[in-house]
């Protein structure tokens, strides 16, 4: 039960997109879950350990660390991926469906009933609205994480100090964050990749419309 | 033998759920057990390490975690989700002998077909709709008894930074420190959050198929 298996189960919604919806889990594969898995997630190993603090004083660091870290940008990215691509999985539900309500109907009638559905896939009717509802959703959830991301971190980026006032912190205590720098640039290439796949999202679902 | 062994065995009885059951399923597996391996893990990763408290004394940190995590919440999530899918294992066993039943009948004479035995959809009636039945009253027990649980051992959901621990040999009050409270409330509400739509899922289920029976009875 990890990300390979989620792959696995995204690979089957390939057959039912269009091409933009290809190129986009090309991009969600290779550019986002991919540098999630083998960069990202090395360079935010350390993250708690490596945030050093300016004090003897016990509990200071893990006080400071709380609060600067709500939530690690690392577990934020894990979910924003799983929300992400869940809506695709609407789309195969929906198809399976349709498939299921055509084997019922030839167990009914035998073998030479009339087909409701001459090809499950194909995005007309119900399907058109489901593929539709789930591009909007897509693209809401990779805007509503991107909010919350520049709420969280102040212009997504993080700095090389950090000054704490909490209790139990004596006054106030320096607190230096582990590897600033490689944590913006992670930061910004994923915010750019997010940007561009609310982008390809909106130019589907424009191009669904048009077709239509 | 990992969380892939159960989703293989559950993944056979997938055929034979209710749209609701299979959607359940799809939850259980995506937000519950795939969340749980992917970040929760994490986490908690080192939740004893950097459970720091302010005392020199040997001994107190140990003391004092152990006091205020009996059973860390990762193995409480672990063991829900194994309770929670096993009742589907009830439904498995129920087709695999009403399988086994219809190959002995076959043996016997009767002419049934063996391919369309093999693949045929078991439909929710008769014995298997109270086996069924069962199993998703179970599933909705267990799922109330570890919400219960959670929220009596950690005196609600919510994850202090702060402890205050006077356990021996602690000296008089000491104060401790939780590794990463507010990713962790976040967390424990998110599982509480599915967890919630685990069971109204189930709830849906479990009256979907009585007004089904219902519907039928009265319509003979």
């Amino acid at each position: 039960m990890n990300w390979g298996w989620f792959e696995g189960l995204l690979r089957a919604v390939n057959v039912y997109s269009t091409a933009f919806g290809r190129v986009w889990l090309t991009l969600v594969f290779i550019f986002r879950l991919l540098v999630y898995l083998v960069a990202a997630e090395k360079v935010w190993s350390d993250d708690q350990k490596d945030f050093d603090c300016n004090t003897l004083q016990p509990g200071c660091t893990n006080v400071c660390y709380d609060h600067f870290f709500p939530i690690s940008h690392i577990r934020l990215w894990a979910l924003q991926l799983i929300l992400v691509t869940c809506p695709s999985l609407l789309v195969l539900m929906h198809v399976a469906y349709r498939e299921a309500k055509e084997e019922r109907l030839r167990e009914i009638q035998g073998d030479n009933y009339r087909r409701i559905y001459p090809n499950p896939g194909k995005k007309r009717g119900g399907l058109w609205w489901t593929y539709l509802l789930s591009l909007i959703f897509k693209a809401s959830v990779d805007l509503v994480f991107l909010y919350i991301f520049f709420r969280l971190y102040k212009n997504y980026s993080l700095p090389r100090v950090v000054k704490c006032k909490l209790q139990p912190c004596p006054n106030i205590v320096d607190c230096f964050i582990s590897r600033p720098t490689e944590k913006n640039i992670f930061t910004l290439f994923m915010v750019v990749t997010t940007c561009v796949c609310v982008v390809l999202n909106l130019i589907e679902a424009t191009y669904l419309i048009g077709k239509r | 033998m990992d969380w892939g062994t159960l989703q293989g065995v559950l993944g056979g009885v997938n055929k034979h759920s209710t749209s609701i059951g299979k959607i359940w399923l799809t939850v259980l597996f995506i937000f519950r057990i795939m969340i749980l391996v992917v970040a929760a893990e994490r986490v908690w990763g080192d939740e004893q390490q950097d459970f720091v408290c302010n005392t020199l004394q040997p001994g107190c940190r140990n003391v004092c975690y152990d006091h205020f995590f009996p059973i860390s919440h990762i193995r409480l999530w672990a063991l829900q989700l194994i309770f929670v899918s096993t009742p589907a294992l009830l439904v498995a066993m129920h087709v695999a002998y009403t399988r086994h039943e219809k190959k002995r009948r076959l043996r016997n004479g009767e002419k049934i077909d063996i391919e369309e035995l093999k693949n045929q959809r078991i439909h929710i009636r008769g014995p298997l709709w109270w086996t069924y039945t069962s199993s998703i009253f179970f599933r909705l027990v267990f799922e109330a008894v570890f919400m219960y649980v959670f929220y009596y051992m950690y005196d609600g959901y919510q994850m202090p930074r702060l402890v205050k621990c006077d356990a021996w040999p602690c000296p008089n009050t000491v104060d401790c420190f939780v590794s990463r409270p507010t990713e962790k409330t976040t967390f424990t509400i998110f599982m509480l959050a599915v967890s919630g739509i685990c069971m109204m899922l189930n709830l849906a289920e479990l009256c979907y198929l009585v007004i089904k029976v219902c519907t039928k009875e009265s319509g003979k």
